[in-house]
């Protein structure tokens, strides 16, 4: 691309990916010092190597270029061998330093989400752990996916014999939530059916039983590429509810990948902080909710065993059957032997008080 | 007069012997002159926790019920095989480990008054503190002698619907007896039961004091009867349990 003076050039570079500038000096309106300058002074062009072209008798302000960040320079009139040596150097250079840039927006990316995991979702880990009530933990685990990628509403259905059960479901737009600590699932809650059997042939391309029965983590754009999923229960609840849902995410719960499916987290419509528009679900806000569901498996896991234990202790009931007692007591006590035994036992005792 | 201290169970593999040799252990170590006898003659045991070779045995308790020894002949002290030394001592009766022995003694049956004689004589010449009797399960007629004699009735019960109510048979056959002192103890407890709990329930299901809730311990297995667990594990949480039940026997 060719720009024909400086301002030109720097408006060029703000609109499109430059690679490499070649800056001449002589140049109207902005010259190709003060054109260097603003580049370097840009935190968005300052990555953009320059080039400057400069004649003899320019040569004495080269060291003044250098020092001004430009890449190389090339004297006027240029060679066409040297220039090409020249441009393919200075690119080389650029893409290293593009490569490192990535890089390092890399590791940025993984220490917010390191970061994310452990002042975010392991706290909630922890909290979850410390429920003592199934309801509860349900509720909780719900509340805080919702929160962590900030969806408008999500519900929770756990498996039990084959059969997805919804058991929690939150909709803020809609103004619905079950209360924490409501012991007892909702009733079958705008058009979502209350059980879904995974046996049944005509499901098995609904998200939330792909989730449930293969592990799957399934993130839909519903708008853009809905693929060729089973949204029909989606459907139906945006019928029933006037409702659109635009994005949605479906979370097997499960302590590891190792262990059996206990259910599945569902969330839809990821809201947009800025304006509350309805947004997909980026792909970090989705691992932090596979990190949640397995920490919230855990927990609801760890719970379940301790109220089996628990279960266990109210089973010693100790059941005596008394009429048996007084039968087998009697066939014992009524017999000469022991009333002699007795009586003796009885004699020792007074001689030796 | 020392204390006879019968340790039952209306079923077998209760855990009677181990009880028994750690309660004999605790008392000998606070000072006690102790008698253990081994009246499980169909099943006998004890002798192995205290690491006594059936070679060594020259007279058994079977022995003296067919007039064969003084019961003096047939007491081995086992003080020094407790594994950790002892200001008071322990000596034991143990019974024939010849099965020949075992089936006479099971045909012909034995004089219970004798018996009942022996245990007089032997704590009077072994200046005896306590004499612990390690039963044989269940109701018969040796076993309740030994009940009837006793100042003290341990019976021991786990948390399984096996014992219950054969556990319950023996509270009100050993009440008809007039036992001075019934206690409850509760072994093999799983590590999933409340121990209050446990000894709430079955305190109250039985009317009777529960003198301790033992927990059913790894250690204790892999021990295999090969020692006195107590000796073995003084630092152990069981340990301390075994030493609070021998305090409860000791304090009347
Ligand atoms: N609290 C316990 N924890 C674990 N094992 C135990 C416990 N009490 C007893 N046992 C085991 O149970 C078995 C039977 O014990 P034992 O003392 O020989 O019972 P008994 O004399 O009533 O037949 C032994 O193998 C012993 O190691
Ligand atoms: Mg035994």
């Amino acid at each position: 691309m060719v720009a024909h003076h400086g301002k030109q050039a720097l408006e060029i570079a703000a609109a499109k990916e430059i690679d490499l500038v070649l800056l001449d000096v002589m140049m109207p309106v902005m010259d190709g010092y003060e054109t260097l300058a603003r580049f370097k002074a840009s935190e968005e062009l300052r990555h953009i190597p320059i080039i400057m072209l400069t004649s003899l008798d320019e040569q004495g302000s080269l060291a003044t270029c250098i020092e001004a960040g430009a890449e190389d320079h090339l004297p006027k009139p240029f060679d066409p061998v040297l220039l090409r040596a020249r441009l393919s150097g200075s690119l080389e250079r650029k893409r290293s330093r593009d490569r490192e840039r990535e890089y390092l927006a890399q590791i940025v990316a993984e220490k917010r989400r390191a970061d994310d995991l452990i002042h975010g979702v392991i706290p909630i880990g922890v909290a979850l752990a410390g429920e003592r009530n199934e309801a509860r933990i349900l509720a909780r685990t719900l509340i805080e996916a919702r929160r962590f990628c900030g969806a408008d509403g999500g519900m929770l259905q756990l498996l039990e014999n084959d059969e997805l059960i919804v058991v929690q479901m939150q909709c803020e737009s809609m103004q619905q939530s079950v209360s924490p600590t409501a012991t007892r699932p909702p009733s079958a809650s705008g058009g979502v059916p209350q059980r879904v059997n995974l046996k049944d042939e005509g499901k098995s391309r609904r998200p939330e039983v792909m989730a449930a029965s293969q592990g799957l983590t399934i993130n839909i754009d519903v708008v853009s590429d809905p693929a060729d999923y089973d949204l029909s229960a989606v459907r139906a609840f945006d019928q029933s509810n006037a409702y659109r849902t635009r994005s949605i995410v479906f979370v097997p719960l499960r302590a590891s990948a190792e262990s059996d499916v206990s259910g599945v987290l569902q969330l839809w419509n990821a809201t947009r902080p800025t304006d509350g528009a309805a947004i997909p679900f980026t792909t970090t806000s989705v691992e932090m909710l596979q990190s949640l569901s397995s920490l919230a498996a855990a927990a609801l896991q760890a719970y379940r065993r301790e109220r089996e234990l628990r279960h266990r202790i109210r089973r010693l009931e100790i059941k005596i059957d008394e009429r048996e007692r007084g039968t087998e007591v009697a066939q014992i006590t009524e017999t000469d032997y022991f009333k002699r035994l007795r009586k003796q036992a009885r004699e020792l005792r007074k001689r030796s008080s | 007069m020392a204390d006879i201290v019968s340790i039952h169970s209306f079923r077998g593999g209760t855990g009677k012997s181990n009880t028994t040799a750690n309660i004999a252990a605790m008392l000998a170590a606070s000072g006690h002159r102790v008698g253990v006898i081994d009246t499980d003659i169909q099943s006998p045991g004890i002798h192995v926790l205290f690491a006594l070779d059936p070679s060594e045995v020259t007279y058994s308790l079977n022995d003296f019920l067919w007039e064969r020894c003084s019961i003096r002949d047939a007491a081995y002290d086992v003080t020094g095989r407790l594994g950790q030394p002892v200001s008071g001592e322990v000596h034991l009766i143990p019974s024939s480990l010849r099965t020949g022995e075992i089936t006479r003694i099971l045909r012909d049956g034995y004089d219970v008054s004798l018996l009942n004689d022996g245990l007089q004589t032997l704590i009077s010449e072994l200046s005896l503190d306590y004499l612990l009797i390690d039963t044989h399960p269940g109701l018969n007629e040796e076993t309740l002698l030994s009940i009837a004699i006793s100042d003290t009735l341990v019976l021991l019960m786990r948390p399984d619907h096996q014992d219950y109510q054969g556990t319950s048979v023996t509270v009100e056959v050993a009440r008809s007896l007039e036992v001075p002192r019934l206690l409850l103890v509760v072994n093999n407890t799983p590590a999933a039961f409340d121990v209050a709990e446990v000894e709430a329930r079955v305190s109250q299901t039985y009317q009777c004091e529960v003198a301790a809730v033992i927990q059913h311990c790894e250690e204790l297995m892999t021990l295999a009867s090969a020692g006195v667990f107590s000796m073995r594990y003084p630092g152990h949480m069981l340990t301390e349990t075994y030493r609070r039940l021998a305090a409860r026997i000791e304090n009347r």
